[in-house]
């Protein structure tokens, strides 16, 4: 553990999936966070809506061990939700609802996102980006295309909190230092 | 076409909605000009109202000044996009529309957040005394006063909105930390620090009554455990800065599971990634 703050990177369930499922897409850029959470450069956030959704599909299956062993790693940091969370994530729900803001579907249709996706976010994944809000996370990483979408079109001009893919990487890592 | 950049003194009637005015003007007859002071207070908490409005409302805009005159204190602005330099006329219409809305009725409009309309509330309360402040969107005609009734009308559709969290909470959850201090000698208050891996400079008193929680904790002096319990918030304070510890758990030094020692180790239904398998469990829900 490093004796200075960490960066706080919020994981949503399709990454830990995508690797439990091994999806050869996916694999390399996940897997290539794991140093940065070995070495004490990024602490793992996953918030409880997320646990919630691994552990159920690990539930009963040969991976439940393996699972629950993983996420007592000392980098992996379960995020609860509280009051504030609620009311943020209840705010975010509000604000993006093309009933109340009628450009965001044409908006997110014309940055790639289905349009069954596009026309509010929905109550766990404005749950998931309340928490990594709160929680000030610098990134939330995730293949979800709505919440890439707000990411780029409003939360990270807002808050600064990066919403991406895990391909760029988001710390500059000390490469100096391992040699 | 925009006025901004073009003589910015011409008329306003006809206009359109382009824009929004602030207007103040001294009750007082034996002095006809309003005070400075006031007047950029209460234009300082209007501008506010409207930065947090088109915030609310996703628009990344600034607010340029496309008149300004002495004579009655008015203060016009209109919001232009940062990106384009192009007015966003649209969130002057929803202001305009949700404000009516709320006037009218004393009910929330949607296109007023929580947020927002806390800020509005600020303004229509810190108007000075003996000063008369005008709502206005560009056109002369269109201006109206603030008056009691607006102030009430605001206030019940503020107090219909729940109620956010201000003062010190409880949450019951778990926290996970380094042990740092331990203080177990006074029985009437057995405490240690947890230092946080993301506050690591606030560390959280962690009061415990059960001794032998602590029995075992030898080892991980210094390490990392997860406590269990009631976790006390400050607002706003993403982490807490006490808890009442019902359990203790000892977490492993070094990983022993690694992200790549769960690669492949579930099967998704035929057709299914990630992605897909995530969206078809929350739009279940």
């Amino acid at each position: 553990m490093q004796s200075s703050k960490p960066t706080l990177d919020v994981w949503d369930s399709c990454c830990l999936i995508g690797i439990l499922n091994g999806e050869k897409d996916k694999l390399p850029a996940l897997l290539a966070q794991t140093r940065f959470f070995e070495t004490g450069a990024a602490m793992l956030g996953l918030p409880i809506a997320v646990l919630d959704e691994i552990v159920t599909l690990a539930d009963g299956t040969s991976a439940e061990e393996n699972v629950r062993a993983f996420l007592l790693n000392p980098y992996v940091l379960p995020l609860h939700p509280n009051l504030e969370v609620s009311f943020k994530s209840k705010s975010l729900r509000m604000r993006f609802d093309s009933k109340r803001m009628p450009e965001l579907y044409d908006k997110a249709v014309a940055a790639g996102v289905p349009k069954d996706q596009a026309k509010k976010l929905g109550v766990k994944d404005s749950e998931i980006l309340a928490t990594a809000l709160f929680y000030q996370a610098e990134r939330l990483t995730t293949y979800d295309p709505f919440l890439l979408f707000l990411g780029r079109e409003y939360i990270e001009k807002e808050t600064g909190m990066v919403i991406n893919l895990p391909t760029s990487p988001f710390l500059p890592f000390p490469d100096k230092k391992e040699e | 076409m925009p006025r901004r950049n073009h003589e910015p003194k011409q008329p306003k009637i006809g206009q359109g909605q382009l824009s929004l005015s602030l207007k103040l003007e001294t009750t007082d007859r034996n002095r006809r000009n309003v005070d400075a002071d006031d007047f950029f207070f209460a234009a300082e908490k209007w501008l506010r109202a409207l930065k947090i409005f088109a915030k609310e409302q996703g628009e990344h805009v600034k607010w340029e000044i496309v008149d300004l005159r002495k004579s009655s204190a008015l203060v016009e602005v209109q919001p232009v996009k940062v990106k384009s330099g192009k007015p966003a006329p649209q969130l002057v219409r929803k202001w305009e529309q949700g404000l009516k809305k709320i006037e009218d009725t004393g009910k929330p409009d949607p296109k007023f957040t929580p947020e927002s309309l806390s800020a509005l509330h600020d303004f229509v309360f810190s108007i000075p005394t003996n000063t008369v402040a005008s709502f206005g969107n560009g056109a002369a005609s269109e201006r109206h006063k603030v008056t009691p009734m607006t102030q009430r009308r605001i206030e019940q559709a503020l107090a219909a909105f729940p109620p956010e969290p201000r003062k010190e909470y409880v949450a019951q959850g778990s926290l996970r930390g380094l042990l740092a201090v331990l203080d177990s000698w006074n029985p009437d208050e057995r405490s240690f620090r947890l230092k946080l891996p993301m506050a690591p400079a606030k560390p959280v008193k962690c009061t415990y009554r059960d001794a032998s929680l602590t029995a075992d904790l030898g080892e991980s002096f210094e390490g990392m455990v997860e406590i269990t319990g009631q976790l006390r918030y400050r607002p706003e304070q993403p982490w807490p800065f006490a808890a009442d510890v019902e359990r203790i758990t000892t977490l492993p030094r070094k990983p022993k599971v690694s992200l790549k020692d769960l690669v492949g180790l579930v099967r998704l239904p035929e057709g299914q990634d990630s992605v897909s398998y995530v969206r078809s469990l929350r739009d279940a829900e």
